[in-house]
């Protein structure tokens, strides 16, 4: 079923709509799951996998999935910044504020505001969240997810996802109490930011096995019963450790030449790349793994200032510490 | 005259093996130190030009009259000023909510701490912004509710109409001023004016104001240019917030400054399509307006005028 949670009507007559996907029926047994998608206008695999998911549930609803039910509900926002995804611009094109840094939101506020409230009041109520988010526009991720609240409560289950990362991120910064996913998580509710690929671009594989993922939780949770329809994604379900991802970043500004390969595991000291100054051809500056582990992010834009992210490495300590 | 200095708080390399410089300019050699930064918004000229004025007249001041120490930092965000860009160009991250800072971080941690740092030890600080390029604003001074008490006696040689003692939501605590209270420097946040443009009459108001601010606390010797009158203390519930309530045309039917009685028009927003009027926006309560929109385009929810309480 489909339905408005938010119209918001156009200087010059138009309105851009927000739209909710509901499967299950409103008094099923199971819980409730709410999905929310494009909050950035540039990522485009969230909106992809919210088609796949929807696709499926549709197909379920109409008993053209055999051995397969539905237990419980699942809402989702498939596109939450519809005036982005229209220009292909990351945040609110009007004022550019950042809609996932404008959460519970305000029903009073700014037009932006009003918008967080709605998506909020339409997905809050639940029993499981996720947000899907692809990378900015400069890095590219492994298929991961991220938690932020009561990180270590709900580990178990962000494995049940099956990705590749699990990352409990201590963050202090007071910017997280803005992001949608703190503000659900903070009601008790286990939340799950997952991440993959890259803005501006719809990485096919890497979302077709957070669709994947997403199945698997649902089967996990209840709100599916059956045969899966798909196969689970088969991740390396790294749990990262507190302290257990290096962050490297830029000693020079340049361009960065990506010289390594997202989703592999590096040795100590192996090149992940080099920086080069095009006007000033001196030899090129290397850029070496600090440390072994797994690369689940790295920088695919080749615009670098000092202190620029060029790729994080996760200690994996399921196999017994630093690789290598 | 004193002698000024031109100190380089931060340099950036940037890839095309050219440097990005902030300056602060500096004058005096001992004594209280007050700091004033305008920029970080690189869609703001207001502030550029009152550092313009001040710095022209530091540097024209006898120097026995200096009596302590003034640093500027005219240009927060060069690069958003060169090419008329509100945030950091690169990735649109705003300098404003990247306080304290770091040394070592992205390009807008550093800018953030080069500022951050060098304004740090001083015995207050100003910080100048031209609202944005929607709305303009009286000159007046924003503070937070938990510095206010000792902030507000020395407020009022500014000379601005309003003083908005504000709580704080989240993404307050990563600006410069927060983090400047919190490391015990009082700091004033001056809006006037609207982005893009130079309100010259506001500017040179400001420019008077921190010219008093600076005789007041003994910075510059003589007699003070102004007398001010003590400003409206608003406090969040003194304040109305008017928002349109249909999308359209918004045409202002009042001014900046203006006290209106309750009823009386603020604007209206049009239909140019239809030639029709969504809506009439009239004063809830009586009142001073402090905020007006400039920009003509309007959506449900945007703001289109604050006013204190009368």
């Amino acid at each position: 079923m489909r339905e408005d949670v938010f119209r918001l009507s156009l200087p010059l007559h138009d309105e851009a709509v927000f739209r909710v996907l509901r499967f299950g029926r409103p008094k099923a047994p199971g819980p409730v799951v709410s999905i929310m998608a494009g909050l950035h206008g540039d990522e485009y695999n969230g909106p992809y996998i919210c088609w796949r998911l929807a696709r499926l549930l549709d197909d379920l609803e109409d008993g053209l999935v055999p051995g397969l039910k539905i237990r419980g509900q699942v809402r989702m926002v498939p596109a939450a910044n519809p005036l982005g995804i229209n220009l292909s611009e990351r945040f609110w094109p009007f004022d550019e504020s950042d809609m996932n840094r404008l959460f519970p939101g305000y029903e009073k506020g700014e037009t932006a505001q009003r918008v967080a409230r709605a998506l909020f009041d339409a997905l809050a109520a639940c029993d499981y969240c996720v947000d899907l988010h692809s990378a900015n526009p400069f890095i590219k991720e492994v298929p991961q997810v991220r938690l932020y609240e009561d990180a270590a409560r709900y580990v178990d289950l962000a494995r049940a996802f099956g990705l590749d990362v699990v990352w409990p991120r201590a963050t202090t910064s007071p910017l997280v109490r803005t992001f949608f996913t703190y503000n659900v998580a903070k009601a008790g509710i286990p939340t799950f930011a997952i991440q993959m690929g890259s803005a501006t671009r719809l990485n096919r594989f890497l979302a077709d096995l957070v669709f994947r993922g997403l199945v698997r939780f649902l089967i996990e949770v209840g709100v599916l019963t059956g045969r899966p329809p798909v196969p689970p994604p088969n991740g390396r379900n790294i749990v990262v450790a507190p302290g257990g991802v290096e962050e490297v970043m830029a000693v020079e500004s340049g361009l960065f030449v990506l010289e390594n390969e997202l989703g592999t595991y590096v040795e100590a000291g192996e090149i992940l790349g080099r920086l080069i100054d095009p006007v000033d051809p001196r030899p090129a500056i290397d850029v070496a793994a600090p440390r072994a582990g797994f690369l689940f992010t790295v920088r695919t834009h080749p615009l670098t200032y000092q202190g620029s992210l060029l790729a994080r490495i996760a200690r994996d300590d399921s196999t017994g510490g630093d690789l290598g | 005259m004193p002698a000024g200095r031109i100190e380089t708080i931060l340099e950036l390399k940037m890839p095309l093996d050219e440097r990005l410089r902030i300056y602060a300019h500096a004058f005096g050699s001992s004594g209280d130190e007050v700091g004033i930064v305008t920029g970080l918004h690189g869609d703001e000229h207001d502030g550029l030009y009152v550092a313009y004025r001040l710095i022209r007249h530091l540097r024209e001041l006898p120097v026995e009259r200096l009596k302590g120490r003034v640093v500027v930092v005219p240009a927060a965000n060069p690069m958003g000023l060169d090419v008329s860009r509100r945030f950091w160009p690169v990735n649109r991250r705003d300098i404003n909510r990247s306080f304290p800072g770091r040394p070592d971080g992205n390009p807008t941690d550093r800018m953030a701490d080069a500022v951050f740092r060098r304004m740090k030890g001083c015995r207050a600080a100003i910080d100048i912004h031209s609202s944005n390029i929607f709305l303009r604003e009286v000159p007046q001074i924003r503070l937070g509710t938990a510095f206010a008490d000792r902030a507000l006696p020395d407020a009022r040689h500014l000379g601005m109409e309003v003083v908005w003692v504000h709580p704080s939501p989240t993404v307050i605590e990563t600006t410069i001023a927060h983090n400047l209270n919190l490391a015990g420097v009082p700091t004033y946040v001056i809006e006037l004016g609207v982005g893009l443009r130079i309100t010259l009459d506001f500017a040179e108001r400001v420019h008077l104001g921190l010219l008093n601010f600076l005789h007041r606390l003994g910075i510059i010797d003589g007699a003070p240019p102004i007398d001010p009158a003590p400003p409206r203390v608003a406090r969040s519930d003194d304040v109305l917030y008017l928002n349109a309530e249909a999308a359209g045309l918004f045409l202002p039917a009042t001014a900046l400054g203006r006290t209106l009685s309750a009823g009386e028009p603020v604007g209206s927003v049009l239909d140019p399509i239809r030639g029709e009027v969504r809506e009439e926006i009239r004063a809830p309560a009586p009142g001073y307006v402090f905020t007006l929109r400039a920009h003509p385009i309007v959506y449900p929810g945007s703001l289109v005028a604050r006013m204190v309480k009368a």
